[in-house]
């Protein structure tokens, strides 16, 4: 869409830093009647800059004056109850990952690291492939704000992609598992999660099995610790090792299922502990698979588990230390709809708390990347070099080893290593080598003056948050308005620190 | 919010030439600081086919075509050590090293628990743990750099080739690959917009997300600065040779670095290619030989500086004892561990299990914790304890490396 430019406040005022080798400014156009009615102000620019770098995986050119017409937090409310619609479509083309776990595993079989064979795609490939497909649709998903959830249920149920078969399960988990309750109801998911072959597998509670079963290990406590640690109560929630043991039995006998079944839930009523079992004071009577579905309800409708994940979106949204006000008013929400989740972030948008939390947080390697190829109309070619690059800045897609997922705190970020890595990402991105097709004549047009492009690039990169700094190092480098100039200049401001603000 | 009167000077005077020109002059002054340079050896190393156990029967037995042969005539024969061990041929470099005093072997080592997932493996031991569960949330690395403190060089650890190494995890420690080029000459306009954005921490007070970037990149900026003029420097120092090959090239980076700053105290950086499930007798000759000639080339190259330089090299676990269908070898446990310095007792270390009694078997027991070995050089040649680099480990095999 045709961006309209307010060249008043943001005109470059650095006249004084062009050097005499600079030609004479040509005389400039009469401006355009960039004045209309729906020309939205600065403030309403900076709110909806501000909506999009925490709800979206960061504005587009252009996305920031639409979003401003509308007006930012309707905006964000408007996305927030939008329906559901299938994305899978567009990406399954290219990316044959959506398939069921059985077929993947025919298609992409193990490499037998001691047949290693150049020509048949193996499961190798596949994980490139999963990640790639994770990656492409952050950036080009439709739907942002879904995507933006998808991604943090992603992390909150973390799997780690290169556990045992998690390649051929990861996919489904995630479309069937996380993406339908992304926006929904919090024990709906966990009992999804719970069932699902990916967390069997990679918390271990496939092989759990009751004590003294014949022929069995005995219990796994590992899922049902994390399920209580890190899914829902939290580790100040107050429950105690015994607690962890009797979850473990009480989901002992969920497994996967074996041969033609597998990469199934299945039950099974011989490996399960049959007595009765007390969790954070309730008793579970004997009861099969209905038991554990009891336990995870019983535990997704604890007021810990609130507090817990309202801190967890506060911190996701708002910042890395919220009110506890705030905490206390989205977990209220989360308790009396009993973990509605979307009900949850409505009170996060329409909270004072996270409009004046502007520019508050420090962007993860993942939020950087994506927002980087979004900000400047990036066409994603080869998503292997992203991958990549995350991977370098210590944050591969679906690669953490740990359950606790990655973490958000700018504390864990604002690193040296990943700073430097972060300014040379801006200068591979914008000269093409990222993977991503980049027009940076359509961003910063040749035959625009200097102030309008500074312009451009303070709100459609920058977001309206341009430092003095920043903008005289902009007005410098723009003297020079040749391809190589502007391509520079676009560098520079996705390498500028306003730019990893979030 | 404000940045701090100190936060804002060390930044702001970070790209100075003001700052450098203190530090070099500090460094002049300053007590040389011991360092530790840690070498992951990644996909798990057949320690049987490097050190070799020559002196057992069953070696022979359970690798009828891959086993190095025993010292003697044959050609590509193990190079005597002792009456049970040999070297493989390819490590001869390494023998000398050893027999000048330098290199300790610190064999059957390895993680507490068997682990044979690269991935799982590599990640407990760079956190400094015994299993997954509980882990710390910072590699063991910065632990000890948090420990030391600031031995007054933007350098004091940085890692060489790859740019997320999981022992550094946490720490302010320095990539030196991976930075955007050029850095070092301002009148590239890149360098030169870098540095301005960078420089003047006031400049995006109010908005935290921006300041807390600003921070580390130019302290990031600052380090690889340094580096570069460091590089510079390091063009007078006496020639040494080094192996061509990458990793050689690596040592020869990190070598330079402790001569000619005395404020480096942590170096990581990794060789991998380990992961010999295939033809593993062609796969390790050229292995050995990339580790043998530049490790041996690092410490020659140390000089007057070799009295307070250890180099560790670990890797996630051995390898089955036995060869598997395809000559080569599966994921196992045990392995071995060398540290290599002009301080340490050299020879064998550690407890052999022997190959007679096999974990699971099919595996070399890890007799001696990983974290008993770098313990142990953390506290002789670093000074810092035990409890602080691996909280909660209790220290089991009495090692005297140091």
């Amino acid at each position: 869409m045709r961006i309209f430019v307010l060249l008043c406040a943001i005109a470059c005022g650095s006249s004084g830093s062009q050097g005499s080798v600079a030609p004479p400014e040509p005389p400039e156009p009469p401006p355009e009647p960039v004045e209309t009615p729906e020309a939205p102000t600065d403030d309403a620019r900076a709110e909806s800059a501000h909506a999009l770098r925490r709800f979206s995986f960061g504005a587009r050119p252009g996305d920031i004056d639409e979003t401003a017409t509308r007006g930012a937090r309707a905006f964000l409310l408007a996305e927030l109850d939008r329906e559901a619609t299938s994305e899978a479509a567009r990406f399954a083309t290219r990316y044959p990952v959506y398939d069921s776990p059985a077929q993947l595993r025919r298609r992409f079989p193990k490499e037998n690291p001691r047949t290693r064979s150049m020509d048949a795609m193996n499961d190798r490939d596949l994980m490139r492939l999963v990640a790639n497909n994770g990656l492409h649709r952050y950036v080009d998903a439709e739907h942002q704000l879904r995507e933006v959830m998808v991604d943090f249920w992603v992390n909150h149920f973390s799997v780690f992609l290169r556990k045992q078969r998690i390649r051929y399960t990861i996919v489904r988990y995630i479309e069937d598992a996380l993406r339908p309750h992304a926006l929904g109801r919090f024990e709906d998911m966990l009992v999804a999660v719970a069932q699902h072959p990916a967390m069997l597998e990679y918390l271990d509670n496939a092989s759990s099995v009751r004590e003294r079963a014949r022929g069995s290990r005995g219990l796994n406590e590992n899922y049902a610790r994390e399920l209580l640690e890190l899914h829902t109560l939290g580790v100040d929630g107050g429950y105690t090792q015994n607690d962890v043991r009797e979850a473990a039995r009480v989901l002992t006998g969920w497994g996967i299922g074996r041969n033609d079944e597998a990469f199934t839930f299945v039950f099974r009523a011989q490996q399960h502990d049959a007595r009765p079992k007390t969790i954070l004071g309730q008793r579970f009577e004997p009861g099969g698979v209905e038991e554990g579905v009891a336990l995870l309800r019983f535990l997704a409708a604890r007021p810990e588990t609130a507090t817990f994940l309202a801190r967890k979106l506060c911190q996701k949204f708002v910042s890395d230390a919220p009110d506890d006000a705030l905490v206390e008013r989205v977990a209220a929400r989360w308790r009396e709809t009993r973990g509605d989740i979307r009900a949850a972030l409505r009170i996060i948008i329409e909270s004072h708390e996270f409009w004046a939390s502007r520019g508050a947080m420090l962007k993860t390697p993942l939020e950087f990347v994506t927002s980087a190829v979004r900000a400047v109309g990036g066409e994603v070619q080869d998503a292997d070099r992203l991958r990549r690059s995350l991977q370098r800045m210590r944050m591969p897609l679906y690669g953490q080893v740990i359950p606790t997922g990655y973490p958000e705190a700018a504390s864990q970020w604002a690193s040296t290593a990943g700073m430097l890595a972060r300014m040379q990402f801006a200068r591979e991105l914008v000269d093409g080598g990222a993977g991503v097709r980049v027009d940076v004549d359509a961003l910063l047009p040749a035959d625009e003056p200097k102030a309008q492009l500074i312009a451009r690039l303070h709100w459609n990169t920058l977001g309206g948050q341009t430092s003095a700094a920043t903008r005289a190092v902009l007005a410098r480098t723009l003297d020079d308005r040749s391809a190589d100039g502007r391509t520079l200049a676009l560098a520079l401001a996705l390498a500028s620190p306003e730019f990893q603000a979030q | 919010m404000s940045l701090s009167r100190r936060t804002f000077l060390a930044g702001a005077g970070a790209l100075g030439a003001s700052r450098l020109l203190r530090v070099q002059r500090a460094s002049a002054q300053r007590p040389r600081s011991n360092v530790l340079v840690v070498v992951f050896l990644r996909g798990g190393l057949d320690s049987l086919h490097a050190v070799v156990p020559y002196g057992e029967r069953a070696y022979y037995t359970l690798r009828p075509t891959i086993a190095v042969p025993r010292p003697g005539g044959d050609e590509g024969a193990a190079l005597r050590i002792d009456r049970r061990f040999g070297f493989h041929p390819a490590l001869a470099p390494l023998k000398t090293q050893l027999e000048d005093g330098n290199l300790a072997v610190v064999v059957a080592t390895g993680l507490p628990q068997a682990i044979r997932s690269h991935f799982d493996a590599q990640f407990v031991m760079e956190r400094g743990g015994a299993r997954r569960a509980g882990i710390a949330t910072d590699g063991w690395l910065a632990r000890a750099q948090r420990l030391l403190g600031d031995a007054g060089s933007p350098l004091r650890s940085f890692s060489v080739g790859s740019t997320n190494i999981e022992s550094l995890a946490g720490a302010n420690a320095v990539a030196l690959d991976g930075a955007p080029r050029g850095l070092n000459d301002p009148e590239q306009p890149f360098t030169r917009g870098l540095l301005e954005m960078y420089g003047e921490l006031s400049a995006v007070e109010g908005n935290t997300g921006a300041s807390s970037a600003q921070r580390a990149g130019s302290q990031g900026i600052a380090s690889i600065r340094h580096y570069l003029q460091q590089q510079r420097r390091a063009r007078s120092l006496p020639e040494t040779s080094f192996p061509t090959h990458g990793f050689g090239r690596q040592l020869q980076t990190v070598s330079q670095l402790i001569r000619v700053d005395p404020g480096v105290q942590l170096v990581a950086l990794d060789l991998g290619g380990w992961d010999t499930h295939r033809g593993e007798a062609r796969t390790m000759n050229t292995q050995l030989q990339t580790l043998a000639t530049g490790l041996s080339a690092f410490q020659t190259s140390l000089g007057e500086d070799a009295d307070r330089v250890v180099l560790v090299a670990v890797s996630e676990f051995g390898r089955t004892a036995a060869e598997n269908g395809t000559q080569g070898t599966d994921h196992g446990w045990g392995t071995f561990a060398w540290v290599l310095g002009k301080r340490v007792r050299a020879g064998i270390h550690g407890r052999w299990p022997g190959l007679s009694r096999l974990f699971e078997g099919r595996d070399l027991e890890a007799t001696t914790d990983y974290r008993d070995v770098l313990a142990h050089v953390g506290s002789e040649h670093l000074g810092v304890s035990a409890d602080g680099l691996f909280p909660g480990f209790q220290p089991g095999a009495r090692l005297r490396i140091i």
